[in-house]
């Protein structure tokens, strides 16, 4: 891998099946990274050489997407996801134990033995198991500091015994046939994170034993992503039972409760199995039933309660790339009829009717935009489905993509068709390999049915989709940056007008939408417009997809209409926050949005009342936040997002961003100067108004927003003070004399900060302490303890060291 | 055509003006560093930001169309500070001396590193332009001076400062022989009191990485002269001449965003961040210098070399704010910028890409000259700094230039080399 030496062979072939032309240079890229994991300069050379990609052309774009390194890296990738909930669960503790772990200096990224490489990673959407980290293809949820290295060992060893085959790509087995029984399971990446695949083999395995009459059907996400892998067994009558959180040893015993085996030998063999299983673990059916969900169970009503299923029709059901069932359940029927037709003024009608607004953030009436870009003159023109949802602590759009693929492609050619584009682009954040993998299988699929490609069922429509990946680029979800990222460019914005409507990808008129207006499109012609508008509010309408995370009991996939309120979904879809912690407040639109606190969760979902509060929609995210998270930690971390971010064209972003994380910086440390936070929100109104795009006029609301709120958190810090004992230059590590002496902190602390003294009460050489709390993860009786840190040894830390 | 006016002046346009192109046809210069007519606009360095009363935003001047029935205002209270601040960002992260130590502690105000430039290129007759644009008179400007300027060199944190007194001795003495003197010039010109970006006090280690910068950061150890009736001899005065560091900006008269500075009133350190980029200087390139502590971003070079075709060219490394404009492949800025070496000097709106010494930017001026007459100029007017009217917040009319007729300074070498004219 990093030792293979580079060889033109392969270049020339990457370069070969890829194309010669500039716009080729960021899946060349992707290409030559997959093959050496990182991109040495000789094979850059040669692709300038052979192609007509030029050199500064190659080096610009090559190091602005964070996807590509310029270094070898270790064999392995240990990506950190360090995204909105795994950040308030704990993520930058978790990398601190991986390096401390694996002895990694902290300004390096790869351990000695060129093992294993960690990389920061902006939200791989799976928030519900925060903290996540992906190591290679899989990830791995719910880890802390003292848990990670463990699941990076296993992994290792893994590695050596076994052999890994391509990852399924979860094609349909069998269509699902009324009468016969089902067994569903979740085929998202939360659910494949959390092992649906090893459960769908000993399921497979357990049914084949047993010859029972079921077929094992992969589905799409149900929403219940805290609860994965799910599984839900349909019986011939349609009575079904869900289990959560299951394990591949309980596949087993689940069949075994709802089906009876085939045959008296079968039985009998079931018979002693089952005797020798419950012998051997004292558990027996226990395991089964404890996490059987049912939508009688308060919570699962409550979860779904409030929720209306138009972008998540079907949730849960369908197999994501079975095109007979999606056909069967009156898919393509409003393209069918918008090809038959052929009247694009009535789509438009209807798609303004409806009081569809752009589900991307900014909310503008998608009729008006396909208006524009219906009016707009030249040709041909483009269709291109913005799908690089990139802000932190989002995964709607993931979702939507993984799991109802021909729904989305079915708007963009409803969109295309309406707005007489022939040119069709989904663009795809990098972070999302599975979406990739089944929006080109769809496309595929659906070419293969004409229903993609030329002359589409004989109406003489074209659209030909390519998909595009991003590499790593958060401003690539504006518009004009990612436009240029398809062309090959460096993605940065440029100044609008003129729109992309007008003049876009190659100067192409081009239709821009997100996943979800996209996939709006096809319920709304089939149940017709009213029936969208009749949900919302006056100016919203509709639903919007929510992925609610962070301190919930309750977190997942949620859609609800337009109009309920943010403490609805708090309370009765997330369950509230857990026993003990009060909520604070939810952070939505992230990065680009602002915190509402509790005292204002009575707003309601609505692109206009949210902007009056000082949040916005923005594509979804919604993070909940109690009484242990620091608002100024939290505003700290989405600027630091942002900075890190910004394409670095326009001065207000590029450096306006990085002089207002130095003043936030110096504020968690406790090294504020006067007048901070004067300068902070004027520093803000200059940004909002002087920068180039959406990114930067909107990175200072977290700081805003939350200085609003919670300013004396604000004035606490100033004073030396972490209201919530979460920033660490204000805390300090101590054990009670409810220590009873097991070591077990000793043995996790990675600095011996803590001696061995069995039975006694331990201490914590603060001098060693680097608060990366293992030792409070460690102990079994709660005896470690956060306390402030006095004022005077805030003041004495020097700022570099602070920081 | 879109009717708007522009502070209150209706104009009419064909659709596709930008609105700092209207305002040029009136006569109001919209403050810009990343614009030049002839490429595309950037929408980087956001000076140019106006306000469009129509609606109330504020857009940048250099990209925004013009549009039916827009109302720009291209200078209030609103839009100064909005650029003020803009410039006070930019400053945040432009290291660099307007001025060399030196310079601003002489009385007599000699641009001493300029000077010496003009020694070690053997063209004593400029570095007796230089005194004499500094002191006009006759009498050696040293006299009655107690010798300020070398407690100022910054070589003399290091080891010894240069012997600059000797060296102004040196440079008179030439000048008196050759009666390049004349009696009846007055004697100091008024010193106009400019805005001055200062690196200030060094931090440790950059002390020694300025001195590796030297032209010749071996040469250790002060030279004195030999017959210390006579001074320096013209060996001697090349030898210690070299040790400068030269320390001085070479486009203090004619970088746009020093005049901005001026002219918004900027405070250089309104944002003291706790690290700052230390300063350094590639001279890998025979001809031009690149200061990339001075970059403000503006891509300008980067467009340029793309745009007439250089083989690697420049291009952006890395992204947000540590992003830099470099050569491709880390290659020597020598075989990336080739024949654009002028252009890119004259477009770079700082000293981030400035003349090696005299010598390139006389070569530059007549090579300008030749394609200029052989009609081959690619790039369009540079941007000229503009100057607010005394009576009316009125900018100046703006006259695009062409290549080479860059404000002329009075030393021949087109006002980019730093002696002052």
């Amino acid at each position: 891998m990093s030792t293979t030496g580079f060889s033109i062979a392969d270049v020339d072939a990457i370069v070969a099946e890829t194309g010669k032309t500039p716009d080729a240079v960021i899946p060349i890229l992707r290409k030559i990274q997959q093959k050496y994991n990182w991109l040495p300069e000789s094979a850059l050379k040669r692709v300038c050489e052979t192609t007509e990609i030029t050199p500064s052309g190659i080096a610009g774009v090559s190091t602005f997407y964070s996807k590509f390194r310029h270094k070898p890296a270790g064999k392995h990738s240990v990506n950190v996801c360090v995204g909105t909930a795994c950040h308030v669960k704990g993520a930058e503790l978790v990398i601190d134990g991986i390096k401390l772990n694996r002895g990694i200096p902290a300004d390096q990224d790869t351990d000695a033995q060129g093992e294993i490489t960690i990389n920061k990673v902006a939200c791989v959407g799976c928030c519900t198991l925060a903290p996540v980290v992906q190591i290679d293809d899989a990830i791995h949820g719910y880890l802390t500091s003292g848990t990670v290295d463990r699941a990076i060992r296993d992994f290792l060893a893994r590695q050596k015994t076994k052999k890994t085959g391509p990852r399924s790509n979860g094609a349909p087995r069998m269509a699902s046939e009324a009468g016969v029984a089902e067994i569903r399971i979740g085929q998202g990446s939360c659910c494949i994170a959390s092992g649906s695949q090893d459960v769908r083999e000993s399921l497979e395995r357990a049914v084949n034993e047993l010859q029972a009459d079921v077929r094992i059907k992969p589905v799409g996400c149900s929403g219940f992503c805290d609860q994965s892998p799910l599984v839900e067994v349909v019986d011939a009558k349609g009575q079904s039972s869900r289990y959560a959180k299951v394990h591949p040893d309980e596949a087993d015993r689940i069949i075994k409760r709802h089906f009876r085996p085939q045959g008296l030998a079968g039985r009998a063999k079931s018979w002693v199995s089952s005797i020798l299983g419950s012998m051997l673990t004292d558990t027996a059916w226990e395991p089964v039933t404890k996490y059987s969900l049912d939508t009688r169970d308060p919570r699962v009503s409550q979860f779904l309660g409030p929720q209306k299923h138009v972008v998540t029709e079907h949730y849960g059901e369908m197999h994501p790339l079975d095109i007979d069932e999606y056909i069967k359940k009156d898919g393509f029927k409003a393209l069918k009829e918008v090809l038959a037709q052929n009247n694009p003024d009535k789509v438009i009608q209807d798609i303004l009717a409806s009081g569809l607004r752009g589900r991307g953030g900014g909310g503008f009436p998608t009729g008006r935009k396909w208006t524009l870009v219906r009016a707009a003159k030249g040709s041909p023109k483009a269709v291109v489905m913005n799908g690089d949802e990139g802000d932190p602590g989002a995964f709607m759009d993931r979702v939507v993509m993984e799991c109802y693929p021909f729904r989305v492609l079915e708007g963009i050619a409803i969109g295309a068709h309406t707005v007489g584009a022939s040119k069709g682009y989904l663009y795809i954040r990098a972070e999302y390999p599975l979406a990739m993998e089944r929006m080109e299988a769809a496309v595929k699929i659906m070419t293969e049915q004409n229903l993609l490609g030329k002359n589409i069922l004989g109406t003489g429509f074209d659209l030909d989709v390519r998909v595009m990946e991003g590499a790593g680029a958060f401003v690539c979800g504006e518009e004009t940056a990612l436009l240029a990222s398809i062309q090959g460019e460096r993605g940065m914005p440029h100044f609008r007008p003129p729109y992309p409507a007008v003049k876009g990808l190659w100067d192409m008129p081009t239709l821009i939408n997100n996943v979800e207006t996209f996939a709006c499109v096809s319920w709304i012609l089939r149940n017709g417009p009213a029936a969208f508008a009749s949900m919302g509010t006056e100016k919203s309408k509709g639903t919007k997809v929510f992925s609610l995370s962070g301190k919930v009991k309750q977190g997942g996939l949620i859609e609800v209409p337009m109009g309920i309120t943010i403490r609805q979904i708090v309370n009765e879809i997330g369950g509230g926050c857990e026993e003990g912690r009060t909520f604070k407040a939810v952070q939505i639109g992230g990065p680009s949005g602002g915190c509402i606190p509790d005292q204002l969760a009575d707003t309601p979902v609505d692109y206009e009342a949210l902007l009056k509060v000082g949040a916005m929609m923005g594509s979804g995210g919604l993070v909940v936040m109690d009484d242990t998270d620091c608002m100024v930690n939290m505003a700290l971390y989405f600027l630091k997002f942002m900075q890190d971010e910004s394409c670095g064209k326009c001065t207000p972003c590029r450096v306006g961003t990085k002089r207002m994380l130095d003043i936030m910086e110096r504020l968690v440390v406790g090294k504020s100067r006067a007048g901070d936070l004067q300068r902070l929100e004027d520093m803000s109104g200059f940004i909002k108004t002087g920068s180039l795009c959406g990114l930067g006029t909107t990175a200072p609301n977290p700081v805003l927003s939350t200085i609003k709120y919670f300013r004396d958190e604000y004035e606490a810090h100033i004073a030396g003070r972490c209201p919530a004992r979460k920033c660490t230059a204000f805390i300090q590590y101590t054990i009670n004399e409810d220590c009873i002496g097991c070591t077990r902190c000793a043995q996790a602390c990675p600095t011996d900060a803590i001696q061995i003294t069995p039975y006694v009460q331990h201490h914590i050489d603060l001098a060693k302490c680097v608060s990366c709390d293992m030792c409070n993860q460690a102990c079994p009786v709660d005896a470690v303890q956060i306390v402030a840190k006095p004022p005077s040894l805030v003041k004495a830390t020097p700022v570099a060291a602070a920081k | 055509m879109p009717k708007l006016t522009i502070d209150g002046r209706p104009i009419e346009v064909p659709d596709g003006t930008r609105v700092i192109q209207a305002a040029r046809q009136l006569g109001i210069a919209i403050p810009t560093m990343c614009y030049l007519e002839g490429l595309e606009p950037f929408t980087s360095c956001m000076i140019c930001q106006v306000k469009n009363d129509a609606n109330g935003k504020m857009v940048p001047g250099c990209s925004a169309l013009v549009e039916e029935g827009m109302k720009i205002v291209t200078l209030s209270d609103e839009v100064k500070k909005a650029r003020k601040f803009t410039l006070e960002l930019l400053f945040s992260d432009h290291v660099g001396d307007c001025e060399a130590p030196c310079h601003r502690v002489c009385k007599s105000h000699i641009n001493i590193p300029s000077m010496i430039r003009h020694i070690i290129e053997d063209d004593l007759d400029g570095a007796v332009e230089v005194l004499r644009e500094a002191a006009g008179a006759t009498n050696l400007p040293c006299h009655g001076c107690e010798g300020t300027c070398e407690p100022g060199c910054r070589r003399g944190k290091a080891e010894a400062p240069i012997a600059i007194r000797d060296l102004v001795t040196f440079v008179h003495k030439y000048g008196e022989e050759k009666q390049m003197f004349k009696p009846e010039e007055a004697a100091g010109t008024k010193l106009e009191k400019r805005f001055n970006c200062a690196i200030g006090k060094l931090k440790e280690g950059e002390i020694d990485l300025f001195v590796a910068d030297a032209y010749d950061p071996v040469l250790m150890g002060r030279i004195e002269p030999s017959d210390p009736v006579k001074g320096f001899t013209i060996e001697e005065a090349k030898k210690e001449g070299s040790r400068c560091m030269h320390c001085d900006c070479r486009k203090a008269e004619t970088c746009s965003l020093r005049d901005y500075a001026d002219l918004y009133g900027v405070k250089q350190r309104e944002y003291q961040p706790d690290d700052r980029s230390r300063h350094a200087q590639v001279r890998q390139h025979g001809d031009i210098m690149y200061e990339p502590e001075k970059c403000i971003k503006c891509g300008l070079c980067i467009r340029i070399t793309e745009l007439q075709k250089e083989t690697l060219g420049l291009t952006w490394i890395g992204r947000g704010f540590d992003v830099t404009v470099a050569t491709p492949f880390n290659a020597e800025i020598s075989t990336a910028v080739t024949t654009t070496a002028a252009d890119c000097v004259d477009a770079c709106p700082t000293a981030a890409l400035s003349y090696r010494d005299h010598h390139s930017e006389m070569k530059a001026n007549e090579l300008r000259g030749r394609i200029a007459k052989m009609g081959k100029a690619v790039v369009g007017a540079p941007n000229i700094p503009v100057s607010w009217g005394s009576t009316a917040l009125q900018a100046v009319a703006v006259q695009p230039l062409l290549p080479g007729a860059k404000k002329a300074g009075g030393c021949g070498n087109g006002g980019n080399c730093g002696c002052g004219k």
